[in-house]
């Protein structure tokens, strides 16, 4: 059994600096490993990059992020990227991270994703090609989320999706329908399917609700800060088995 | 962003609003909630910072002149707690 906090949504800046570490605190003593479910700036500067690595750093056990869609805005991820992992934060985009916790590991397969909507109200490979790129960027996405949780197989006793964009439509009740296109995408609950996973955990949606569960029967759990109104939730997954 | 004129439909002046709070450094939000009907313009959501609560208003005084304003807009650095819960998942 592993004990996984997360958040998403934490959305700091130069003014945000403080509001968060003294709510971490006693994380170490609560979980095993922090996940962040991307959008961890306000516009995606170096500079608020740096803000979360001071919250986020060196508190006492693994953190493993997502880049949101926030995080992109202003065109200078690998800024965002490099102050983060300075600070120790691995930060996923289609590849995983092992963490082992008393012989029991659990398997960390993360991407940022994208938002095309879900069935009876989603974007399709078709038209211009602005449209079929926008698609194709989601498509992508999915595809490598996929490809990372299959790596995973077998390998660990748990794995969790840990994505920015919602893979299920469940966890945006709440948020306006007509903005679902572009809060998530059925490619993605495909892809936690297909992949396997014992938990799938995303941000973005603020107005959403936390609970959720994919088609083929997996939890999801949306953990944008103002869903949860707190600094983080620990989830227990995993039982000792090895996850197939 | 372009200033709506006193005369522009609701639905425009609350389409222009919500991209101002999108756009602008001083918010960037875009799960705001904006309605405008009998000349009072409704904001309803979360913010992160008082900050942004404050960049809301600064943005409306620059972009309305005859509406009145309610704001239902909480901020969730000051709601904050440690941890929300735990869940044993199966």
């Amino acid at each position: 059994m592993i004990r996984v906090a997360a958040v998403g949504d934490i959305h700091l800046d130069a003014k945000g600096a403080g509001s968060l570490r003294p709510h971490l605190e006693n994380l170490s003593d609560r979980a095993d490993v922090l996940l962040i479910a991307g959008d961890l700036t306000r516009r995606g500067t170096r500079e608020e990059a740096e803000v979360v690595a001071d919250e986020l750093g060196d508190v006492g056990l693994p953190v493993i992020a997502v880049l949101g869609n926030h995080d992109h805005h202003s065109d200078d991820v690998p800024g965002v990227r490099g102050a983060l992992e300075d600070a120790g934060i691995r930060v996923l985009d289609g590849d995983t991270e092992v963490i082992d916790v008393d012989g029991c590991s659990v398997g960390v397969a993360g991407v940022k994703g994208f938002g095309v909507g879900f069935a009876g109200a989603s974007a399709a490979d078709f038209g211009e090609p602005i449209a079929r790129a926008y698609f194709g960027h989601a498509r992508d996405e999915a595809g490598r989320l996929q490809d990372a949780l299959e790596a995973l197989d077998g390998e660990v006793d748990c794995r969790v999706a840990l994505l920015h964009y919602a893979p299920v439509p469940e966890t945006l009740t709440g948020e306006p329908p007509g903005i679902w296109a572009f809060l998530g995408s059925y490619l993605l609950g495909e892809a936690v399917d297909r992949g396997g996973a014992d938990l799938a955990v995303h941000g973005h949606a603020h107005r959403g609700q936390e609970k959720g569960t994919t088609p083929g029967g997996i939890p999801v759990r949306n953990v944008a800060l103002p869903v949860i109104r707190s600094a983080y939730y620990v989830y227990r997954v995993g039982d000792g088995r090895r996850a197939g | 962003m372009e200033r709506p004129q006193p005369t522009e439909p609701d639905e425009h002046v609350a389409a222009d609003i919500e991209e101002a709070f999108a756009e602008d450094p001083r918010v960037n939000e875009q799960a705001l909630q904006v309605r405008v009907a009998g000349g009072v313009v409704e904001v309803r959501g979360v913010v992160s910072t008082a900050a942004q609560h404050q960049g809301i208003v600064d943005v409306l005084n620059e972009l309305l002149t005859d509406h009145r304003v309610a704001l239902d807009v909480r901020i969730s650095a000051d709601e904050l707690t440690e941890s929300g819960g735990e869940e044993r998942l199966p």
